[in-house]
């Protein structure tokens, strides 16, 4: 996974006038760690999903803990998936299954917690949520999301703004003195999957982030130690979505390709940075 | 053009059990009119912000999040207890008002986040089902907008209930909003209703919506 893109040289025009120009050089996607990768099912009024085997039928055992809140109606799965861990949450409107870091306490190094380089992750992920919107197993289906927060280390905080720089071409950061940006925008674009008038959303959140891992020991007086240096990151929430407004269930038979167009979408935004 | 004139639906169209439905607490839907403004004006525009290409853009709005927030304990606390009072008024035979009062003020205050909490309830069949039922008529009459989709969902969700009663007032709740989107789920419901009374009712809320819209086609 070696080498760089180029990204294309392009101006953005405001009330008239040339804003930025850009010919920078982003680094491979392959940089991007993944702190969470999720699949979320807005469910149809016909599906119901109190009784559900889905953990059993695509792990093929039980989890290894659930969590049922019967006055919420919602059920709480977790168990191991390759590096990290699955979770499956389910209640009466949507379902949510979430890829998360498992963090081990006796080997933590004070890195920010990851399931591993993007681009091989969320293969593996996308594979895995393909085999549950695959019929006849998924519920119906009428809104379907792929989220993913991801982060790029960087070893200081005008490192941090200067990618930033890179990943946004409409904005301006000024590296040096700057703090606290945070730059959230839709750019929504219809769906080449095949399916009549679906819109998709696709919701970028850019920031850089200062993480430092502190312990906290509980047992007499409680006492708090450092457990690693300040971390910065360059970060991006993505939540790359069907809109809302569709009117009737997705067709069941065409979920795994909406959502592989989804992850497509996202791969493309971490790649390429915000780009219409 | 006044399109809202050609294609409100006569009154004496509407279903009949619809009308003879008393209704105490709440004011009735909203205008025929009122509902197509609405629709028109939740159309979002965006708002400049920044030096960024409008022409590519719309809805900067959080509307379009996916991300799942925790709702609150207090909130669903607050639900047990109006599910509660439902049942001992249900008891003293003094159903009703309060009931209504308490539910149409959840919504109002929480919004979506009061129908989630709800949700279970209906769906669970958890509680009695006279409260369970007059929940879904308040729920199609209720006047308030952020809420309209989830409690259409839910409406159309009750459809497809265990308990005959429960199917009858989200049939009613549905007739109420007057919104041709439940007809999917109309049709489907009447073809899976084993009782040939409530197979009625709902095809004449059916032939009502498909009424309206065939109106809306023009």
């Amino acid at each position: 996974m070696g080498g760089s893109t180029i990204f294309p040289s392009c101006s953005f025009i405001t009330g008239g006038k040339v804003k930025k120009t850009i010919a920078a050089k982003l680094p491979d996607p392959a940089t991007w760690q993944s702190s969470t990768l999720r699949l979320t099912a807005f469910l149809g009024p016909t599906a119901r999903v109190s009784e559900n085997t889905w953990w059993a039928d695509l792990i093929g055992k039980p989890p290894e803990s659930r969590t049922i809140r019967q006055q919420k109606g919602e059920q709480n799965d977790q168990g191991p998936f390759e590096q990290g861990t699955i979770a499956l949450n389910v209640n009466p409107a949507r379902v949510d299954w979430l890829f998360v870091p498992k963090v081990d306490p006796e080997k933590f190094e004070g890195n920010m917690p990851t399931v591993g380089s993007f681009p091989e992750v969320v293969d593996l992920f996308l594979k895995f949520m393909q085999r549950w919107l695959t019929p006849p197993m998924c519920p119906p289906i009428q809104r379907l999301a792929f989220g993913a927060i991801l982060h790029q280390p960087v070893d200081r905080r005008a490192s941090g703004y200067a990618l930033l720089n890179s990943f946004l071409p409409a904005v301006d950061v000024d590296p040096q003195n700057s703090s606290d940006l945070l730059y959230q925008i839709n750019r929504p674009r219809q769906s080449t999957c095949g399916v009549k008038d679906l819109l998709i959303n696709r919701v970028s959140k850019w920031s850089v982030m200062s993480v430092q891992f502190v312990g906290i020991q509980v047992d007499q007086a409680p006492t708090t130690k450092i457990l690693g240096p300040e971390n910065f990151a360059c970060n991006v929430e993505l939540d790359i979505s069907t809109d809302k407004e569709f009117q009737s269930e997705l067709p069941r038979e065409q979920l795994s390709i909406i959502f592989q167009e989804l992850v497509e979408l996202g791969k493309e935004i971490a790649r390429d940075g915000d780009i219409p | 053009m006044n399109i809202h004139a050609q294609t409100s639906p006569p009154i004496e169209d509407f279903p009949r059990k619809w009308l003879c439905r008393r209704d105490s607490v709440l004011t009735n839907e909203k205008s025929w009119e009122e509902s197509l403004q609405w629709k028109t004006a939740s159309k979002a525009t965006t708002q400049l912000r920044g030096h960024v290409d409008l022409h590519n853009i719309h809805e900067t709005d959080s509307n379009v999040s996916t991300t799942r927030h925790e709702i609150s304990e207090d909130l669903s606390e607050k639900a047990v207890k109006l599910f509660e009072s439902g049942v001992r008024d249900l008891l003293d035979d003094s159903f009703g008002s309060n009931f209504l009062l308490g539910l149409t003020s959840l919504i109002n205050l929480h919004s979506n986040d009061a129908i989630a909490v709800i949700t279970p309830f209906v769906l669970g069949e958890t509680v009695n089902a006279e409260v369970i039922s007059e929940t879904l008529t308040a729920l199609g009459r209720i006047e308030h907008l952020p809420s309209y989709k989830f409690r259409r969902w839910l409406l159309e969700s009750g459809l497809a209930s265990s308990s005959p009663r429960i199917r009858d007032s989200a049939t009613l709740g549905l007739a109420s909003m007057r919104d041709p989107h439940a007809i999917t789920y109309l049709q489907r419901a009447i073809q899976q209703e084993p009782s040939e009374e409530l197979r009625q009712d709902m095809q004449s809320v059916l032939d009502y919506l498909e009424r309206i819209r065939k109106c809306l086609l023009g």
